[in-house]
């Protein structure tokens, strides 16, 4: 009797541990670059393609980043895909691992810069202007290049705009004096009219920003990383892979190695967040 | 009233009551204002299309807001703005649709007017007393957003009916001739006509553009002009997101929230230059919307650039499979 009761109990512990594994892990995404409109067909193409891959991951975007932050906090996800400023600005107490890194035309990296037309030369030419961009709500981000282009100009006003090829093709057009985009957006438009293009030149602020890249945190397994590893590796050979880069604006997603990892290791710094929880206990 | 009836009678509509409301007084604007400005939010009704230009505003402007909604109704607005105006000093005025503008003109003749949602706002001669943002993106904008969007585009169809101004259409040749684009023009003199229209143009054309004209866009037209065109493989591009989820290729929209926030700057520096008038600005921001599954029959390859380009892909179905 008492080993049909011992056989029953190893049963069900095996039975719920079955069916933990089987809850799926969890993806936060946040970027201030994608459109909002999209983020549920975005949900909806990595969810897909996460099943198919037999890594199953419910994707989870978020539009601002305070809710990002509270629901980190409040969920633990295993899996993030976010700018590397994300954990090294705010304070989410995990450790990131780097785990794979999108690329565009061969490049990992974007580059930003101040576009205006040719008769603009440099930014004080523009100190009572306006500037269309992308940002996230509330405004650019301390520090970033769009920041300090309004401190050094308090007289600059900036729009913000849903796309980077709306503040483009407003300076083209001549609606606003200054456009902050990407630099590949410049040829993306010159591909289409030679002339638009061409009328436009950069007159400072480039900065180069790592893409956003999936991490792992404090709170996946090695093995659930491992999952994940592996379904990235073929995301550009399927159709569902090739939609899923192709609504985040990439080509493919590269693996990235262990020294790179180990140099992209992010963890929020006790100087910037104050006392750690654990500490503050 | 059918679900694809109410889709596109929603847009008609707001193009009707724009056009409905009257003739506009001008009155000369001088603006003495003290920092922090206070802003007067007028919106003629309570229609949702105002909420996002005024959260941008909102969220752009750093002093006092108090927001009057008109009702709709041309008397009971002018006494809810005297009251707003008799118990509040009142710096710059935000008008959000053409009897807001109107009525703040009227009633608030010295505080510096800024509008936004007013559909065809020359109508109105607002330009004479006020500035503002435009409700129509500029024509070389919007083609431009369709070559982006289509970099194959080559001949484009347009049918529009005989009353339209013949310089508008002449703006438009000469905007997509500078994008390589040819553009075919078909002119009809009633609705009955845009059937007999398309089919002249059907083998002349890549895409076939839809303008906010309400001789051409009804009900049974767009039905028509939506099935023929996937069947002929050609590209439906539309002004309005409730036409691409009835089956139209994709729709460019100027995007309401970046109104808001140009406006602010518009009230901005409006208050600063005291005198004078700065000019009514066209919108810089836009919303794309692009049907996937319309695409997919179209073979054009919706994971590519133009998903990069797109605020909002319909997918019916992602839709069904989720």
């Amino acid at each position: 009797m008492r080993r049909v009761v011992q056989l029953a109990f190893t049963i069900a512990l095996l039975g719920s541990a079955e069916l933990a594994q089987a809850e799926p892990m969890r993806l936060f995404f946040f970027s201030p670059d994608f459109s909002p409109g999209n983020l549920s067909v975005l949900a909806q193409a990595a969810d897909a393609y996460f099943r198919e891959s037999k890594a199953d991951t419910r994707f989870q975007a978020f539009v601002r980043f305070e809710d990002f932050e509270r629901e980190f906090l409040a969920q633990k996800p295993e899996f993030v895909l976010v700018p590397d400023w994300a954990n090294d600005t705010l304070c989410l107490g995990s450790e990131f691992r780097a785990l794979a890194k999108p690329v565009r035309a061969g490049e990992s990296h974007g580059r930003k810069a101040l576009i205006a037309r040719p008769t603009v030369r440099r930014v004080a030419d523009i100190a009572k202007g306006s500037i269309a961009a992308t940002m996230t709500p509330g405004g650019p981000a301390s520090g970033s290049a769009l920041d300090r282009i309004r401190r050094d100009h308090p007289g600059v006003r900036i729009i913000p705009v849903p796309k980077e090829i709306d503040a483009l093709l407003a300076v083209a057009f001549g609606q606003v004096d200054a456009a902050f985009v990407s630099t590949g957006q410049v040829d993306l438009l010159a591909g289409v009219s030679p002339k638009l293009g061409t009328d436009l030149k950069e007159i400072g602020y480039a900065e180069s920003t790592p893409f956003p890249m999936i991490y792992a945190t404090a709170y996946a397994t090695d093995e659930q990383a491992e999952d994940v590893r592996s379904a990235l590796s073929s995301v550009a050979s399927t159709g569902t892979g090739k939609r899923l880069i192709g609504l985040l604006g990439y080509d493919d997603w590269v693996l990235v190695g262990s020294a790179e990892a180990a140099k992209r290791r992010t963890k929020s710094t006790a100087s910037m967040c104050g006392p750690s929880k654990e500490s503050a206990k | 009233m059918s679900a694809l009836r109410k889709r596109i009678a929603t847009p008609l509509r707001v193009v009707a009551v724009a056009l409905a409301i009257g003739s506009v007084s001008s009155t000369p604007a001088a603006a003495p204002a003290a920092a922090p400005a206070h802003v007067l939010i007028v919106k003629s009704d309570d229609l949702p299309q105002y909420q996002q230009p005024i959260d941008a505003f909102v969220a752009a402007h750093p002093g006092k807001i108090t927001t009057v909604n008109l009702g709709g109704s041309k008397e009971e607005g002018r006494a809810r703005l005297l009251r707003a105006a008799k118990h509040e000093s009142i710096d710059a005025v935000f008008a959000l649709g053409a009897q807001a503008a109107w009525l703040s003109r009227e009633v608030l003749p010295r505080a510096p007017l800024t509008f936004a949602m007013v559909i065809d706002w020359q109508r109105y001669g607002l330009g004479e007393s006020a500035t503002g943002v435009a409700v129509e993106l500029p024509v070389d904008a919007l083609l431009a957003r369709f070559k982006l969007l289509l970099p194959n585009l080559r001949r484009l169809g347009v049918i529009h009916s005989t009353q339209a101004s013949s310089t508008t259409l002449e703006a438009a040749r000469a905007a997509a001739a500078k994008l390589g684009i040819e553009l075919r023009a078909e002119g009809v003199t009633h609705a009955e006509g845009v059937a007999g229209a398309y089919r002249r143009m059907r083998r002349d054309i890549d895409a076939l553009w839809m303008v906010p004209d309400p001789v051409v866009v009804t009900h049974d037209n767009f039905r028509y002009l939506a099935e023929r065109t996937r069947s002929d493989g050609i590209a439906f591009l539309a002004f309005s997101e409730n036409f691409v989820r009835a089956g139209a290729l994709l729709s460019v929209a100027p995007d309401y929230a970046t109104m808001g926030s140009q406006a602010a700057v518009l009230v901005e520096r409006t208050l600063e230059r005291r005198t004078g008038r700065l000019a009514v600005q066209d919108p810089i921001g836009s919303s794309l919307v692009i049907n996937a599954e319309t695409a997919r029959e179209l073979g054009i390859d919706v994971n590519g650039s133009i998903l990069r380009l797109a605020d909002k892909v319909i997918d019916e179905d992602d839709e069904r499979a989720r």
